[in-house]
């Protein structure tokens, strides 16, 4: 499972590196047709800001399996480690419900507004809103794993292991 | 009541910030409106879906970008040559070293690992307490987001309408101040302590880590003179920004593809660190908006409240208690837009309630159970969370008194934009 995942994991990281590198050519263009060309292109900061949309809601599902997501963790520190672990249990089912929601309502949302046009390239704005339930469902797939990781350490089945951390994953920027 | 039950549950459990807004929101639609629980998702969407917030991961990336490439560490030769001769010679660089790198990225999380990964250990290697090695940077990262540019601004700016220019400009004076003032506090503790020194630079060696700091510079000007001119939005100042740092990366050949591609992944997950917070937040302020609670909140504090000075001076108080559980991001997208038209129906200057907001939560940096910086810090130098606070305590005074001399005398503050701009 944890080998499956961490495949998953890869390829998310370089799409959201490859999103962001888009960005950056899309709103870096801008400003070069701007200043050197004294032109002002019509797509680059629609492009730029749904681009941006996919990279967060999509970098959002490294930090929820990494546990990178800004948490309070005073109440936490202070239990013992089978507390702990019920407590990662309870919050990972309740974000459960959440993802769930995100991945039905969202979905809702996609079809809903492919029939509408983005402003000035005009692509179906559904494929925007399709960063929700994509998005969504993956974090709900990766909260399973912390899930079952937690429910194993509670119950005793094996001592949980953390998910390992490579280097450079943005864990020192917490 | 049963909502703010949910909240303060479901964060103490340890769900995160994020998702915890957003399961409150949830609960709320639920049981007080009769809206569709659909209306919570495209809220978070539009929420995000907005131009002027394409700049955050690009302040990130550039102040990435200047770890990988060498820059960091050339701010802080600089700032060894400037005060690197003063009792706790180390401490003092770390203050200075943030005050430049505040002029560059909005982010103090980011200025806090990038300058912290070198300096607390560096300091530790010297004799300093570990402590009070976290305890300086975590502070001295606080200007991170006052000096501008600033994310929070950004934030601030988007969710009110208010100038985002004037507000970076107004942060200038009092994030100057906070690095002023904390040069003072570190060497009295360090002349109390002993802390080490270095031999003050001499002539040439100022000059040539002057010269080799220039990168750094022209990247603050870049960035404060780009906007400040109008030459740039602030969006577009951050993108010149990232291409000015991968240039400079390239012409030193400091910047491998691993560490381009490390910039990047790490740009991306801070900013949806930041991000998806702002994405529930923006739901959580679209739904007190739409139960009128801003209005209402007017309406029952603008009699009882007369003058804006009192109302400053309230508000600092509870910006300090909000600051203690909740990060900046959030806080200023939900208290921004709720305080703000009781804020001018009072009468005071909607560009200082910005600023000092911003600042005033900015000291929540710094002060448990949740400081980011704090936590940062204390993670790289080994220590507990409460042990980098005690060692604050003298930086937190300095801060809390400046707020309050700054809510007395506005002008320190609003000068400069006005100044600039007006």
């Amino acid at each position: 499972m944890t080998r499956s995942m961490d495949m998953l994991e890869t390829a998310i990281r370089w799409t959201v590196v490859l999103l962001l590198a888009v960005m950056v050519a899309a709103i870096g263009s801008q400003v070069f047709a701007r200043y050197l060309f004294h032109q002002s292109l019509y797509w680059t900061e629609e492009l730029g800001r749904h681009v941006m949309v996919w990279m967060i809601f999509l970098a959002s599902v490294l930090c929820v399996r990494r546990g990178f997501h800004l948490s309070i963790t005073l109440l936490k520190e202070r239990l013992k480690p089978d507390k702990q672990a019920l407590m990662q249990l309870v919050g990972a089912i309740v974000l459960a419900y959440f993802f769930y929601m995100m991945v039905v309502h969202g979905w809702t949302l996609t079809q809903k507004t492919m029939v509408q046009r983005s402003s000035a390239i005009h692509y179906p704005m559904g494929y925007v809103y399709a960063a929700l339930p994509v998005s969504g469902l993956l974090m709900f797939i990766v909260n399973l794993e912390v899930m079952i990781k937690a429910g194993l350490e509670f119950f005793g089945k094996r001592k949980g292991e953390a998910i390992a951390q490579p280097a450079g994953t943005g864990g020192e920027s917490k | 009541m049963i909502i703010a039950a949910i909240f303060v549950a479901l964060l103490l459990i340890g769900v995160p910030v994020a998702f915890t807004l957003g399961l409150t929101a949830l609960a709320y639609i639920a049981f007080e409106t009769p809206l569709p629980p659909l209306v919570a998702f495209q809220r978070m969407f539009t929420s995000v879906d907005s131009f002027p917030f394409v700049a955050i991961p690009f302040f990130m990336l550039a102040g990435n970008l200047m770890g990988a490439g060498g820059l960091a560490q050339r701010i802080i030769n600089l700032a060894r040559a400037l005060v690197g001769h003063l009792r706790g010679g180390l401490a003092n660089v770390t203050v200075v070293s943030n005050m430049i790198m505040g002029g560059i990225s909005g982010s103090s999380v980011a200025d806090c690992s990038a300058l912290g990964s070198i300096l607390i250990p560096a300091m530790q290697k010297q004799g300093y307490s570990p402590k009070f090695a976290g305890a300086v940077n975590a502070t001295a990262s606080t200007m991170g987001i006052i000096i501008p540019p600033s994310i929070p601004m950004i934030l601030t700016g988007a969710a009110t309408s208010l100038s985002i220019r004037d507000l970076f400009f107004g942060g200038l004076v009092p994030g100057i101040l906070i690095g002023l003032g904390m040069l003072v506090i570190t060497t009295r503790i360090s002349k109390k302590r002993d802390y080490p020194k270095f031999p003050r630079a001499t002539a040439r060696e100022l000059l040539k880590a002057v010269w080799r700091g220039l990168p750094a510079f022209i990247m603050v000007a870049i960035i404060l003179v780009g906007i400040m001119t109008g030459v740039f939005t602030p969006t577009e100042a951050s993108v010149a920004a990232v291409l000015y740092a991968i240039l400079v990366g390239l012409i030193d050949r400091e910047l491998t593809w691993k560490g381009f591609y490390d910039s990047m992944l790490n740009a991306a997950v801070s900013s949806a660190v930041v991000m998806i917070v702002i994405s529930t937040a923006g739901l959580l302020t679209w739904l007190l908006a739409y139960s009128m609670i801003p209005q209402k909140l007017t309406i029952s504090l603008a009699g009882v409240v007369d003058s804006p000075t009192t109302l400053l001076v309230v508000l600092g108080v509870v910006f300090l208690l909000v600051g203690c559980v909740l990060d900046v991001s959030p806080a200023v997208l939900l208290f921004g837009p709720v305080l703000l038209p009781l804020v001018t129906t009072v009468g005071a200057d909607p560009i200082f309630f910005g600023v000092m907001m911003v600042f005033a939560l900015a000291i929540g940096l710094i002060t448990p159970p949740v400081g980011t910086t704090m936590m940062l810090s204390a993670y790289i130098a080994g220590v507990t969370i409460m042990d980098v606070a005690r060692e604050s305590v003298p930086y937190l005074i300095y801060m809390i008194v400046l707020l309050y001399l700054l809510i007395f005398f506005q002008g320190f503050v609003l000068w400069v934009p006005n100044y600039l701009f007006h």
